[in-house]
């Protein structure tokens, strides 16, 4: 069906109107390159409905649907659906989702899927505000970074999504990044193996709403994980693992002190940032079975 | 030959079985007074491999829709069912069913908008939805209920109206009441219904397409006016279909039913279940030498027109009941449909509000109206265009219904 | 306005090999001329690139491929190309280079399209 008027390497067009350094349009090749074109789409409203298109073009190559910004994982696990009736086993149905169409207004068709383990790959990519609509807030903004909605920075902490979804009790939830493609590209050929719903949620840094040099995208992204910032782990039928180190991290103000979305915070405000890191860092490290590798 | 079977079913009961009939592969629904034993319904046929589908135990309207849309995109057909709020709560949902033109047929069991809470019948959760581009057919008796969405599927899915179908029929009055249902067999409903096939948007890894992205300001208003066309086309398409499907079941139904018009001094314009009551009515006062008459209205989207026109026309009176308010309005929706629909001065249309949150549409409320519309053309009002609604059947005493006590 | 129906009703395709659908749909697969936005343009130090490739993994327009280059180290030699069309100039090349041999350069407008040393 697609008239090629551009080639591309893999599924994804190269020349896409995302912001230069963005960390979406990074991960997105990633991902489809291992799905392959055996795959099919859902697009919300937001960053990635860039890749949907405008008009008679799309920058991708494989079929796609953009829904609503609530109902990703209410459409994909329709589609499931109706490939299953046919027989179509082998198609992998992904749920391609910012998050605030995650977190917030999609989190209701997201637990149901989740609750009736639809088999759907969900990926949010996390940019860690509304970006698209102009850096609003949202549930998965962390604490005290300043967005158009919360100017003083804000009050409240973030969700932690990805338990949210491991406590679905999910075959398989896991974080990952923009900085680490090989960690990234592994846990994607899990998901897409996964007989059930499976869910990854991937730090993508936004240099437009973060408020820092677009080089740094990959270079920030790597200080979150570094800093502990960003805990790479895997939640498999319940098992908790790590990916990335507890252990000797740099101090949380190497991530923040770039970024412009942070640059109100007092030293206490960062000291105590510091210490819900520390704190919850040793959470993971005691559920997880086994050392990191990162 | 068809091989039809006298079944006892209540609305519900013939919703569910011309679902199973269409053969339904993927069903995502969600409980609703009064629509949940059609949910309960499909899952137990499901279930017990009585049909062949995939049963989504959504946890919304807004996702059974969602899920609909994207099942239906694959290549099958999607079924799902909804009632009042949970209309409501797939609002923003029929939008992009319509518009990527995804022909689902979904049964509505009408129920009252909240607020006030009401389990009970009216109209105005399906009026609410009157431009989401949807088809809407409103039924009068549980077969109709039954024979109304296997012909809704034969147009929804035409080549040339790619829309879906909303098939009303009224909450309690029908969903719950038991009537006697011829039910065709399913070898005749094949022939009748042949197998889906996407004919336009869907999505396949094989011949890939990208379904509902952005779309400019130059091409918004064509999409919209294809829409437009389906229609406009929908008007003819309707009774070639229901002229079809009555060569083979022998029911003939039409856009709309004329009822004793054509001698009538006064038309009561009707809609769903407060039509049989109606023409009961006519038929009582004719006897009595009242020259009256009943339309009932079986396609309200798209609206037909010409045909109502055809109908009323020299007609000096004639009234409509809205089952549905018209808040700040003019008139009920039902009401001005039909005041548009005859340019003609001379016709007076009067509108009366009734049944709303489940009140019962009786043969006295009817008798109420015919006498008032009688008096209409025979003693001519003092004030014959006076503006406002009849609320026909609410209480003297409605801005007094509560009295509490002051604490002061 | 009756007639307007028919004249718009099932048209086929310009030609043989198109259908007409109906709604929002987008089956041509194209990008825009994103290499139009740099103001600086990666400049890799070709004799210096090891080939070691995190350029090309981390470029998010997906535009740098390391090749094969017969003039160096005898045929073993690995550089860095990029489509101009479409790098946006953000620099990720050169913060990720473990060598620091990409060194972003002034871009001059009228040449986006062009290699340039």
């Amino acid at each position: 069906m697609y008239d090629i008027k551009n080639t591309a390497k893999g599924l994804v067009a190269h020349g896409v109107s995302t912001c230069a350094g963005c960390g979406l349009e990074l991960i997105i090749r990633h991902i489809l390159d291992v799905l392959g074109e055996n795959t099919v789409i859902v697009i919300p409203p937001g960053c990635a409905a860039l890749f949907s298109g405008y008009g008679k073009e799309t920058a991708l190559r494989i079929p796609g649907f953009q829904g609503n910004l609530e109902n990703t994982a209410a459409i994909a696990a329709g589609i499931r659906a109706g490939f299953e009736v046919q027989g179509r086993h082998d198609i992998t149905v992904l749920a391609f989702a910012g998050d605030g169409a995650t977190v917030d207004i999609g989190i209701q068709a997201l637990s149901g899927m989740f609750e009736r383990g639809e088999r759907v790959l969900y990926v949010c990519y996390d940019n860690e505000a509304y970006m698209n609509t102009g850096i609003q807030g949202s549930g998965s903004t962390p604490f005290m970074a300043a967005t158009t909605t919360t100017p003083g920075g804000k009050p409240s902490r973030r969700k932690n999504m990805l338990e949210i979804a491991a406590a679905h009790g999910i075959p398989y939830a896991a974080s990952a990044s923009a900085a680490y493609i090989d960690d990234l590209k592994k846990k994607v050929e899990k998901a897409k193996n996964t007989d059930g719903p499976s869910y990854l949620h991937i730090h993508t840094p936004c240099p437009t709403g973060w408020g820092f040099d677009p080089a740094l995208s990959v270079s920030l992204a790597r200080a979150a994980v570094q800093t502990g910032a960003w805990v790479l782990y895997e939640i498999e039928k319940g098992k908790l693992k790590l990916n990335s180190k507890t252990t000797k991290l740099k101090p949380v103000s190497d991530y923040l002190k770039p970024q412009g979305r942070f640059k109100h915070l007092s030293d206490k405000d960062i000291q105590d940032i510091q210490q819900e890191i520390d704190e919850y860092i040793q959470v993971l490290a005691s559920r997880s079975e086994n050392q990191a590798v990162i | 030959m068809k091989k039809e079977i006298r079944r006892m079913l209540d609305g519900n009961g013939a919703a569910t079985e011309a679902l199973k009939l269409a053969r339904v592969q993927v069903i995502s629904a969600y409980p609703i007074t009064p629509q949940s034993p059609i949910a309960e319904k499909l899952s137990e046929l499901v279930v017990s491999h009585k049909l062949e589908a995939r049963y989504i135990r959504v946890e919304s309207e807004h996702t059974a829709l969602s899920c609909a849309i994207g099942a239906q995109l694959t290549g099958v057909r999607a079924a799902t069912a909804t009632s009042s709020v949970g209309l409501a709560l797939m609002h923003e949902i029929l939008g992009v069913a319509s518009g990527c033109r995804v022909p689902i047929v979904m049964p509505v069991v009408n129920r009252a908008l909240v607020s006030p809470w009401s389990l009970w019948c009216d109209h105005q959760d399906a009026m609410a939805e009157r431009d989401s581009g949807w088809l809407q057919f409103y039924t009068e008796n549980v077969q109709e209920v039954m024979d109304f969405i296997l012909i809704a599927y034969n147009i929804a899915e035409h080549t040339e109206i790619l829309t879906p179908a909303m098939v009303c029929l009224d909450g309690f009055f029908l969903s719950h009441s038991t009537q006697p249902v011829m039910t065709p067999d399913q070898e005749t409903v094949d022939a009748f219904l042949p197998p889906y096939r996407s004919k336009n948007l869907f999505l396949d890894p094989k011949d890939p397409m990208f379904i509902n992205n952005l779309t400019s300001p130059d091409e918004f208003s064509e999409m919209r006016f294809q829409q437009k066309v389906a229609f406009e086309r929908a008007l003819d398409i309707i009774p070639e279909v229901q002229n079809h499907f009555a060569g083979i079941f022998g029911r003939q139904y039409g856009l709309l039913e004329a009822h004793e018009c054509e001698d009538a001094e006064v038309v009561l314009v009707t809609m769903g279940s407060m039509a049989g009551t109606a023409k009961y009515t006519a038929n009582m006062m004719r006897k009595a030498g009242h020259k009256v008459g009943v339309i009932k209205i079986s396609v309200f989207r798209p609206f037909p027109v010409a045909q109502l026109a055809g109908l009323l026309k020299g007609k000096k009176v004639v009234g409509v009941i809205d089952r549905s308010a018209g808040l700040g309005a003019q008139g009920g929706p039902l009401w001005l449909e039909v005041k548009a629909a005859l340019p003609d001065n001379d016709t007076r249309v009067f509108d009366y509000v009734a049944g709303l949150g489940g009140r019962d549409i009786t043969e006295k409320t009817i008798e109420t109206i015919f006498t008032g519309l009688l008096q209409k053309v025979n003693k001519k009002d003092a004030n014959p265009d006076a503006p406002g609604v009849c609320w026909i059947d609410t209480h003297p005493d409605a801005m007094s219904v509560r009295e509490v006590i002051v604490n002061d | 306005m009756p007639g307007q129906p028919e004249k718009h009703m099932n048209k086929p395709g310009k030609n043989n090999k198109t259908r007409t659908v109906y709604g929002p749909v987008a089956t041509v697969f194209a990008s825009v001329n994103t290499g139009s936005w740099r103001i600086l343009r990666p400049g890799p130090d070709h004799s210096r690139c090891a080939g070691c490739g995190q350029c090309e993994t981390f470029c998010p327009t997906g535009v740098i491929e390391i090749i094969d280059d017969p003039a160096k180290e005898g045929g073993r030699g690995k550089v860095v190309e990029i489509d101009w069309a479409y790098c946006k100039g953000c620099g990720i090349c050169a913060d990720v280079c473990p060598k620091k041999c990409i060194r972003m350069v002034e871009e001059k407008k009228g040449n986006e399209n062009e290699e340039r040393n």
